[in-house]
């Protein structure tokens, strides 16, 4: 029997950039091995009904998250499921269709932390949080260019689920183990070089960037508060710095070499492709967490939340008193 | 709540599954069934199963798994997200969410082809009609409500039946009452008569007080771990109605639900009504009913208990 799939969550609101962080993951870990499940699929009502009832879909009542709980223990479990289809394109649903768990599958969508019985699937949870006023952009940008509404049509709709946003969709960052959010610097505003604001809380075993701090415009820093740490990725790090720090990261990923071939941080702004150092940076961040939790999974362990308590004497060969210092 | 009781009702295309069903729905009450089809599970619409030369018989045209994923959260009360297979053209619909109701009713083709399956069911019924009854079932039905014509048909069959018998007529062997409507002596097609065999899977009313009274209409042949039960299609009126009653008295707690009628059946238009229907039923619906009754008072059912009671039964039962 094959191991238990490793499961990412990015979850944020629309337009946070989801779809950006989850496609260099996905190149890089091999499109044959992702299963990628996005929830929108599990909307309780077509865009018509929405309209007829006056929901957003960002409201709990707007879909079935039980059936959503549901199939996530399934694909933990390695099971398959017969996923429902939602159209973005005309927004009804269509018929279900079959899939099986990747070696990693990826949840991504609105409200896949809602629920308590949600959390405990992932192995890695990812919040997206740009500054408001950067996503309403970012959201204008995409609804206007490839989903066809108009400016005014999109401003319209975010101010209408502006109120679920709050009460639904932000209060689910209180549950990520990485909290994300890309900005533009203040002095330049400069749109492919964002800063991300990373915090990093403790229930995963972050890797250590202390020895990377660089007190400097263009340096990393870290600021450590109760519980979690708060990382400043600069989007104008100098690249040797943005380099000895991947260096550094795959270091600890030695047995995981042949996954450097593809490229991270790639975006696209309209039809040109970008690369950002702060969005490589945060995609092997949580990169590295996937790769882990593999690592520790193969082995026999329960993956690498909490430190990875359950998995650990399956990876340390080392005498016990070893495990005593922090 | 407690968890809801599930009825398998698996036979070939047009063995009778739906009237069979209709009946029991009437009086346990639609609010309170699910009716879960497993054509719903096909994997190819009508289209894909063309090009791959697949007949719907075929495991490998359902999903299987998936079947036995989605009782099992019917079983523990789980609502599932249920696929749609439309009928009328073929096609799959958007799947639709199905809360569990007190009672669940599985009809299909391959309701008992895995293990996993096997153990969901409360009642298990198979519908195993002579084969030239069947087809002319079929014809029937699929010229009239599902636009064949007679020779589609029939070479639609032909073409199932090697499906047929490696992968639907094998599944009788699970079945706790297996159920054949064959036509008597009177050559009627309205009064058939229904053989019935009652396995020890599951504790049967004992009907022998009814066939021992002499009559025709009822009799009763004790073979090994099962029992033989003919019941005449034109069994006296007074002889069934004992019998119904004999059975009711067992249900006495439920009486509230004899206010319908069972036995009804649509030939055509024209709604008819068997007596031997009507006794079939009602001997499926003493199951649904005490498996309710059993488990509502924290017992763990029926077949648990049958089970349980025959643990030392040699292996490969089930092989």
């Amino acid at each position: 029997m094959s191991p238990r799939p490793v499961i990412l969550g990015v979850v944020g609101d629309s337009a946070a950039g989801k779809t950006t962080i989850t496609r260099g993951l996905v190149r890089a870990l091999g499109e044959d091995h992702v299963a990628h499940i996005c929830t929108d699929d599990y909307h309780r009502y077509d865009r018509q009904r929405r309209a007829e009832l006056g929901i957003t879909p960002l409201h709990p009542d707007c879909n079935h998250l039980d059936i959503l709980a549901q199939h996530l223990a399934h694909l933990r479990r390695g099971e398959p499921v017969l996923k429902p289809v939602y159209r973005h394109i005309d927004g009804t649903f269509a018929p279900a269709v079959y899939v099986r768990p990747g070696r990693f599958t990826v949840i991504e969508g609105l409200l896949g932390y809602s629920l308590p019985e949600m959390l405990d699937i992932y192995d890695v949870r990812v919040y997206l949080n740009p500054p408001e006023d950067l996503r309403r952009r970012w959201k204008v940008q995409r609804d206007c260019s490839r989903r066809g509404y108009t400016t005014d049509q999109v401003l319209a709709e975010l101010d209408r689920r502006e109120p679920d946003s709050e009460a639904f969709i932000r209060p689910q960052r209180r549950n990520a183990d990485m909290l994300i959010s890309f900005k533009p610097d203040e002095a330049d505003k400069d749109p492919t070089h964002l800063d991300a604001e990373l915090t990093l809380r403790d229930d995963l075993p972050h890797p250590d960037l202390t020895p990377f701090v660089q007190d400097r415009e263009d340096g990393l820093t870290l600021r450590e508060r109760d519980g979690e740490r708060l990382v400043c990725i600069p989007g104008k790090m100098n690249p040797d710095h943005a380099a000895a720090i991947e260096e550094a990261i795959w270091e600890r990923m030695h047995f995981a070499t042949h996954l450097r071939a593809r490229r991270l941080g790639e975006f696209t702004i309209g039809t040109e492709l970008y690369r950002s150092e702060s969005l490589a940076l945060v995609q092997l961040l949580i990169l590295y967490h996937l790769v882990t939790a593999t690592a520790a999974i193969a082995l026999g362990g329960d993956g690498v939340r909490n430190g990875g308590r359950a998995g650990q004497p399956a990876l340390l060969a080392a005498p016990v008193a070893s495990v005593d210092g922090p | 709540m407690p968890r809801p009781i599930i009825l398998g009702v698996v036979g070939d295309s047009a063995a009778g599954k739906t009237t069979m069903t209709r009946g029991l729905v009437r009086i346990l009450g639609e609010e309170q069934v699910t009716a879960v089809s497993t054509d719903d599970y096909h994997r190819y619409d009508r289209k894909q199963r063309a090009e791959h030369k697949i007949t719907p018989l075929h495991p490998d045209c359902n999903y299987v798994d998936i079947m036995s994923q989605h009782l099992g959260h019917l079983r523990a009360g789980e609502p599932i997200l249920k696929p749609v297979y439309v009928h009328a053209d073929g096609t799959f619909g958007p799947p639709v969410y199905v809360d569990p109701k007190p009672f669940t009713i599985v009809e299909g083709l391959l309701g008992y082809h895995s293990e996993a399956l096997l153990d969901v069911y409360d009642v298990r019924v198979y519908l195993a009609p002579p084969e030239d009854v069947r087809r002319r079932w079929k014809v029937k039905r699929d010229t009239s409500r599902r636009g064949y014509t007679t020779d589609e048909v029939l070479r639609e069959l032909d073409k199932r039946e090697p499906d047929s018998a490696q992968f639907i007529r094998p599944q009788e062997r699970y079945a706790d009452v297996v159920v054949s409507f064959r036509e008597g002596a009177g050559n009627d097609p309205v009064a058939l008569d229904a053989e019935l065999l009652l396995r020890d899977t599951l504790p049967h009313p004992d009907l022998s007080p009814v066939s021992a009274s002499g009559e025709r209409g009822v009799t009763v042949e004790d073979r090994e771990s099962e029992l033989l039960v003919k019941i005449a299609g034109d069994i006296a009126p007074e002889q069934a109605s004992e019998i119904e009653e004999a059975i009711w008295e067992k249900l006495h707690f439920a009486s509230h639900l004899r206010s319908e009628r069972l036995g009804q059946f649509v030939v055509g238009n024209d709604l008819q009504r068997s007596a031997s229907l009507a006794l079939v039923q009602l001997l499926i619906l003493y199951h649904l009913v005490t498996a309710k009754a059993a488990i509502a008072l924290g017992g763990v059912g029926p077949r648990a208990e049958a089970e349980e009671a025959t643990e030392s039964e040699p292996a490969g039962v089930r092989s």
